[in-house]
């Protein structure tokens, strides 16, 4: 069985960056899912609390 | 934090006062099912002298101060709730939006704490950020139209019963 030819750095961060872009996706869509069955008054915990001048906090 | 007390007081003010406004931005996409944040609730209104009048009640009715920031945004009235930073803009004006009547056409109605409330349709909300085109707004464009996707899917699912 002929083994795959080695990759150079570039074509490996590449794929490294496609996976993980399609598993963020994934991630994101199943957020979604999970938040679309929930009743609408249950998908509020959104508002942002300013802290000082500049941060804020969930 | 939790926005459903704060939403549902809102909204209690609106419908006492008869002010209609539609809820805009990230808090109607959250509305929506989109995991999104924000540190004000955004509302679409029209500004006529009658309701200006109500909104000075409802600001009352929530403890909160008028506010007209300085900044360009065109029709822009802001309620500041001392206490606790709180922070609802009323907006006559909203990027990539004709018409009020447009928006409310498509708009739906949510139940929250009890109190009827319209929410713009992410296809809306979605046109409005694009508009606006700042950082932040494009930053949450993927994630609404996601959204959009998966909210038309389950809208079908329920209507054929699985």
């Amino acid at each position: 069985m002929k083994k795959p030819l080695p990759k150079n750095g570039e074509s490996v961060a590449f794929d490294k960056s496609a996976a993980l872009k399609r598993e963020s996706d994934r991630a994101l869509i199943e957020l979604i899912r999970f938040r679309l069955l929930l009743p609408p008054e249950k998908r509020l915990n959104c508002l942002r609390r300013k802290i000082g001048l500049r941060a804020t906090c969930l | 934090m939790d926005a459903q007390p704060e939403l549902a007081l809102l909204a209690k003010a609106l419908n006492e006062h008869s002010l209609e406004a539609i809820l805009i931005g990230n808090m109607a996409a959250a509305l929506h099912g989109a995991p999104v944040s924000t540190i004000d609730i955004d509302l679409f209104f029209r500004k006529t002298p009658r309701n200006m009048q109500k909104l000075k009640l409802v600001a009352d009715a929530l403890e909160a101060v008028i506010l007209r920031p300085y900044y360009p945004i065109s029709a822009l009235f802001r309620l500041h709730r001392e206490r606790d930073g709180l922070q609802i803009d009323f907006m006559a004006h909203i990027d990539g939006v004709k018409s009020y009547e447009g928006v409310r056409g498509r708009a739906g109605v949510y139940q929250v704490g009890g109190q009827k409330l319209l929410a713009a349709s992410l296809d809306d909300i979605i046109r409005s950020k694009r508009a606006a085109g700042r950082e932040k707004d494009r930053s949450v464009i993927d994630i609404l139209e996601k959204t959009r996707d998966e909210e038309a899917i389950a809208k079908e699912r329920g209507k054929r019963g699985l």
